[in-house]
């Protein structure tokens, strides 16, 4: 975090804004996009992974025959929130000290709505990712698409890459059909008061509704078509 | 250490990929959506400057540059390093301890093997960039390639350093973390060596880092061996040197110290 902090103070040595972002919003964008990554990879990402080694090792047959919904058992299969809030916190902490907060256009609804739209957009990212995962059911493999995947998404909308910045076109493109701007660039976008924060929200329940649909219905086709491999 | 061991090393991990053609295709569609962000970013930033010291050419061929020296170098992922330190972790590097191979010459051939793709595409880049914005003179191409040695044993030391820390603690997955965002922003790969305020580049001159990824591109633009060129290069082949000498001390102490813990 320390150093995506000197980074930032870098760039606004030699910029006075980017992308209409000053230094403080821009801190602000990386608070959240800090949030995303720890949630995401602290928690999804390892059970992803797990679930990938469990479809090739015909670990996945246990799963299944225990009483539980099987895509909220890999999902939250490794859970260990002490450590997640041990990396998290510290991170956090650092960064929200940093920003000057009077410096920012923040109001409670604002805030409050972007909160929600951020943890909607980490429900995406997670429901996205799971996608990359699938592949393992078909082709045996698939770690490609999962770095791949997770690429795109850090790259696009969470590596400083503020909303404002991306055009029309890849607005909608990162909004809807690869949603990876909800988490942290909308969510920033209309904590700053900078997007309409009603329109973001219905438009990020759309989306999230879809693609957790989406994702429950291919976690459903990839079970018809997994064979145990432990036999 | 008999070299020849290690071509099928090599030819084998790279063969290793081509089995999944699909994944090859999501690799370099990755390799892609690194740098095209990248320079989207930059770009916005070039927007906010009064008098940039780069045109946009100039950047698009410093980012190109600057991807593929830290993948050919190994200085961004560690693959090297990573690969022992996994090694390490699952019990494999004990089948390798017992043959008789040098163990850094098995890993790196298995790494350099399975990055083949990856270095293919780097070597593209740094063509494209050369094309983009053409060197200086052929001096400045000759003085790029003998920066990218001493980058190479910089970074190499680096990797090395990763595989020896995994053989004495269990978990280097933090250290690594913290060395390697450092190195990202310090070398000059994510952010233009230019963009730093002077006293920082000049503290930063006299380390390790910026040889990795800053310095191979730096002498691009040069159409002479100038004294600065002559004292940058040292700097970067002194520390290489001293590097190489402390990380061979480094390594053997850590193997003496390795617990195995697999079957």
């Amino acid at each position: 975090m320390l150093i995506n902090i000197i980074f930032i103070d870098i760039v606004f040595q030699n910029i006075n804004s980017f992308a209409g972002y000053s230094r403080d919003e821009l801190l602000l964008f990386n608070l959240l996009s800090q949030f995303w990554a720890f949630i995401l990879m602290n928690i999804f990402l390892k059970n992803f992974h797990q679930l990938s080694h469990s479809v090739n090792s015909g670990e996945l047959d246990l799963i299944l025959t225990k009483p539980i919904d099987s895509l909220f058992f890999v999902c939250f299969r490794n859970l260990n929130i002490i450590n997640m809030l041990r990396d998290l916190i510290p991170s956090l902490i650092l960064i929200t000290v940093v920003i000057k907060w009077d410096n920012l256009n923040v109001t409670l609804i604002n805030l409050v709505i972007g909160f929600i739209i951020a943890l909607l957009g980490i429900a995406c990212s997670v429901a996205l990712n799971l996608l990359a995962t699938l592949p393992v059911f078909w082709l045996g493999y698939n770690q490609a698409f999962m770095d791949l995947s997770l690429t795109l998404e850090d790259s696009s909308a969470h590596s400083n890459l503020v909303y404002e910045a991306l055009g029309d076109f890849f607005k909608i493109i990162f909004t809807v059909i690869f949603p990876s701007a909800i988490s942290t660039a909308i969510a920033t976008s209309v904590i700053l008061d900078k997007s309409n924060p009603y329109i973001m929200l219905f438009i990020s329940i759309i989306v999230t509704a879809f693609f957790i649909f989406l994702s429950k219905l291919l976690w459903g086709k990839a079970l018809k078509v997994y064979n145990s491999a432990s036999s | 250490m008999r070299i020849p061991i290690y071509f099928p090393t090599i030819k084998y991990h790279f063969l290793l990929f081509f089995t999944y053609p699909l994944e090859l295709v999501a690799y370099i569609l990755r390799y892609f959506v690194r740098v095209i962000f990248l320079l989207a970013f930059w770009s916005i930033v070039f927007e906010g400057i009064e008098n940039p010291q780069l045109d946009y050419r100039n950047l698009l061929s410093y980012f190109l540059l600057s991807t593929a020296i830290s993948d050919i170098v190994m200085s961004d992922n560690t693959n090297l390093g990573r690969a022992i330190r996994k090694s390490v972790k699952d019990g494999g590097i004990n089948s390798i301890l017992i043959k008789p191979v040098n163990v850094i010459g098995y890993y790196y051939s298995s790494t350099l093997g399975s990055l083949g793709v990856k270095n293919i595409l780097s070597i593209l880049s740094i063509l494209l960039a050369l094309i983009i914005s053409p060197p200086s003179s052929i001096i400045s191409v000759l003085l790029f390639f003998a920066f990218l040695i001493n980058a190479f044993l910089i970074a190499f030391t680096y990797n090395i350093f990763e595989g020896a820390l995994s053989l004495i603690f269990t978990e280097v997955g933090g250290i690594k973390n913290a060395l390697h965002h450092i190195t990202r922003l310090l070398s000059g790969q994510t952010i233009p060596f230019t963009f730093f305020p002077k006293y920082l580049q000049e503290i930063l001159l006299l380390t390790p880092i910026p040889a990795m990824v800053y310095g191979p591109i730096s002498v691009l633009g040069e159409t002479s061996i100038t004294e600065k060129v002559i004292q940058s290069y040292l700097v970067g082949f002194i520390w290489g040197v001293v590097l190489l000498f402390i990380i061979n001390k480094f390594w053997v102490f850590s193997l003496k110290r390795f617990d195995s813990a697999g079957n």
